[in-house]
């Protein structure tokens, strides 16, 4: 089986047996080694200096995660948080199966995974998204430059069409498997096995939502609310709504006639926002929301539907079944809409599916109580609204910088 | 309820100016509304919450529509199960959803008159000696496909039936020059998919012609694969005439989940409802109508469906009408566009492509 090996540049074509012995072959680095930050940081600056990423946010986001300090700082939280007695080495050989159409879940899931010192094998999605394409050849330039040619050694992104075959051989060669995917991906891939020793890292589909404490909204000056619609929209409509933390619906927490005001005063700030934002579907996309808000609306029990141009209210007047409510997955401006009475009458919405709640005007301790409250049963995640697209290094309840890595247990005699 | 409907039906499919269609299809619609928002139930929560008031509905701009994708994922039904006697299943590709409505006898027998009301204005009264442009085998193949459903409504518009193509779809020349010995001295009708009828026959003819001059050829189906091929009907029309001679060429317009509805496309080139349906085309950023001469996505609307809420429809076509009550077919003529685009997931949830492997 030939595979084309991307990265590192010039592009290769080789066996997958050629492939998988060069590279297990060379040595893994050890944890946090300067090569693999550096290399990182590099990456960084570049994207942060390149005239065609700059118009990327997301680019700049994940560079901006990238840059020095940052990852300093990461290292030594990391290093910070070591098990007594141990020291951490990589997990040797990892192989990432990274989204399609989020491009930058790419340098996510690949960063934690260089500085702990692993070998990189990473599947290139069949169609890189432009923001894609920048990556992967920055990385590549990056690779290029001399202080690298130990990580060169040990990296490889490959190009191939789909074919359990390699992805088996591949497998069988990883220490651990990264697949960020739908549920049916996972589900596949999973029928194709690691070693007996070989760890995964799964991200499936997810729901997110939002969660605004009514009276904090009323007691909210013009200025506050304005922003806060600001923030609301820019995790809605970033990426369409199709990121796993983008939210779909929206709890007002709060007595009725008021969260009703507040959701009154609410709703034209998210038009507004969204037309300046410049947030519009295309046609396809119009329709595909439409078509999703109709099968929605008699799978949910709907009160209300209004239609605000850019996005679409769907009000609930009633507890939906959790799993049709999950079901959602109208591109672009479809939000179902709440009011509870407190965070707690939440819970019966909350299942495993849940990823990220962003809030508005809740304690820590309000938060804390409801996570101690679900004790696990779902949400990952609780930050504020105009977060929810933020990568964390705790992602899906996983430590990622921590996942990457072995202990190993050395104590005095 | 099909009285009313019946009457329309039977009456002359492109006589009625725009304004007379409007004032006679209003309250019709309204009832066939009010028909399947009790009788469906479904369609009734659907009717109130996407369009509160239409109850008033003061025109046809103020019917409510459902989004054709939606008779794929749920069986929508006006009708008791023991009413049904049988389904229409639209063609798909392979793996697609494809969608089903129910019939019953009366709405079957509304869209056989409907058939024939249009395809008298193609045709002419008398039935005609007919080319199949297709295979026999497509009949019997497994499940009654839209297509073999669509061929065995036509065959009825005509007589002496000829199938073109062979069971390996190769343009069977000597069958057909018998058919033409016979009948190609008068008028005959032929019938066939657009893209069959380009590959199978003008590609045939294009390297031996034959006189198919005397031929009316109905065709229908799509141009998406032509349109790949860089093919429009002005081309097609074009190549056929050069090819065999064929110079009347109408084309419609229609779908499954308005099967028997055809919107028919007159010398002007362009698409005209019949008297019993119309179009309204919608601006995709508010669904709003947009006025003549602007394009936008098409929908529907059809008197025939009555045992399922299929009567006003968004398609996903884009499209734009052209001329109200010009040319000698009256009422609006529609300009088909293309398809609208497919929605890109871009989420991380579907991260690895379409295709799992």
């Amino acid at each position: 089986m030939i595979i084309e090996r991307r990265l590192p540049v010039p592009a290769t074509s080789l066996t997958i047996e050629a492939l998988l012995s060069g590279l297990v072959a060379a040595p893994t680095l050890p944890p946090f080694d300067p090569e693999s930050v550096s290399f990182l940081a590099a990456v960084s600056e570049r994207l942060l200096r390149d005239e065609v990423a700059r118009h990327h946010p997301d680019l700049q986001v994940l560079a901006f995660f990238l840059r020095p300090a940052s990852l300093k700082r990461l290292c030594l939280s990391l290093q910070q948080r070591l098990p007594p007695e141990a020291l951490a080495v990589p997990k040797g050989t990892v192989l990432h199966i990274p989204p399609a159409n989020v491009a930058t879940m790419i340098g996510y899931s690949l960063a934690p995974a260089i500085l702990a010192g692993n070998r990189t094998l990473l599947r290139l999605p069949r169609r890189l998204t432009e923001a894609g394409e920048i990556l992967v050849d920055t990385m590549g330039a990056v690779l290029e430059e001399a202080p690298f040619s130990r990580l060169r050694a040990i990296t490889a992104f490959l190009a191939y069409p789909p074919d359990d075959a390699v992805t088996a051989a591949l497998s069988r060669a990883a220490d651990m498997r990264v697949i960020w995917g739908g549920d049916s991906t996972i589900s596949h891939l999973r029928c194709l096995p690691l070693p007996p020793h070989g760890t995964e890292l799964t991200f499936p589909d997810r729901f997110s939502w939002s969660a605004i404490a009514v009276g904090a909204y009323l007691a909210a000056d013009e200025a506050r609310r304005e922003k806060l619609a600001e923030d609301f929209v820019n995790d809605v409509f970033w990426f369409d709504q199709q990121a796993c933390s983008s939210p779909r619906l929206l709890a007002w927490i709060g007595r009725h006639e008021e969260a009703e005001t507040a959701a009154r005063d609410f709703h034209p700030r998210i038009a507004a926002q969204a037309r300046k934002a410049g947030h519009a579907q295309d046609a396809g996309g119009r329709l595909a929301r439409l078509l999703a808000l109709h099968e929605a609306a008699l799978d949910l029990p709907t009160g209300e539907l209004a239609d605000h141009g850019q996005w679409t209210l769907l009000r609930l007047t009633e507890y939906p079944d959790p799993q049709r409510l999950k079901a959602l997955a109208a591109p672009g401006g479809a939000v179902v809409e709440m009011i509870l009475p407190s965070l707690k009458e939440a819970s019966p919405l909350v299942s495993r599916r849940d990823q990220t709640l962003t809030h508005f005007g809740f304690p820590r301790e309000a938060l804390l109580d409801f996570a101690r409250h679900l004790n696990g049963v779902g949400i990952d995640r609780m930050v504020p609204v105009g977060q929810a697209l933020s990568f964390d290094t705790v992602w899906d309840g996983i430590d990622l910088p921590h996942a990457f890595l072995r202990f190993v247990t050395v104590r005095e005699s | 309820m099909s009285e009313t409907v019946e009457e329309l039906v039977r009456g002359p499919a492109f006589g009625l100016t725009q304004a007379e269609k409007d004032a006679l299809l209003l309250p019709r619609f309204k009832m066939l509304c009010a028909h399947h928002a009790s009788a469906c139930p479904d369609y009734g929560k659907l009717a109130d919450l996407f369009h509160p008031g239409w109850r008033d509905a003061g025109s046809l701009e103020d019917i409510p529509f459902l989004p054709v994708g939606l008779f794929k994922s749920r069986v929508l039904s006006s009708i008791p199960e023991g009413a049904i006697t049988g389904w229409v299943t639209s063609s798909g590709t392979t793996g697609a959803a494809v969608s089903r409505v129910p019939l019953d006898a009366t709405s079957a027998r509304m869209q056989a008159l409907a058939l024939a009301s249009v395809m008298r204005e193609a045709l002419g009264p008398a039935r005609l000696p007919m080319i199949i442009v297709d295979s026999r085998d497509t009949l019997t193949a497994g499940a009654i496909s839209a297509r073999a459903a669509g061929i065995l409504g036509m065959m009825k518009f005509g007589r002496d039936h000829l199938f073109a193509l062979d069971s390996q779809m190769r343009l069977d020349r000597s069958a057909l020059t018998a058919f033409l010995d016979k009948h190609g001295g008068k008028p005959f009708a032929l019938f066939g998919f657009t893209f069959m009828v380009w590959r199978h026959l003008h590609r045939e003819m294009e390297a031996e012609g034959m006189d198919l001059s005397n031929g009316t050829l109905i065709h229908s189906g799509g141009w998406k694969k032509l349109a790949d091929e860089a093919v429009d009907a002005a081309t097609f029309r074009a190549a056929l005439t050069r090819s065999c001679g064929l110079s009347n060429i109408r084309n419609f317009y229609g779908m499954a989940e308005q099967i028997g509805t055809v919107h028919l496309e007159g010398e002007d080139g362009l698409l005209h409802p019949p008297a019993f349906a119309d179009v309204i085309i919608r601006d995709p950023a508010d669904w709003r109508p947009v006025p003549p001469g602007k394009a936008g996505i098409v929908q529907v609307l059809s008197l025939l469906p009555g045992s399922y809420p299929g009567h006003s429809l968004l398609t996903e076509d884009i499209g734009v009408v052209e001329t109200i009550d010009q040319g000698g077919l009256l009422g609006k003529g529609l300009r088909i566009l293309g398809r609208a685009p497919r929605a890109e997931r871009r989420g991380c949830s579907d991260v690895y492509g379409s295709t799992v492997a």
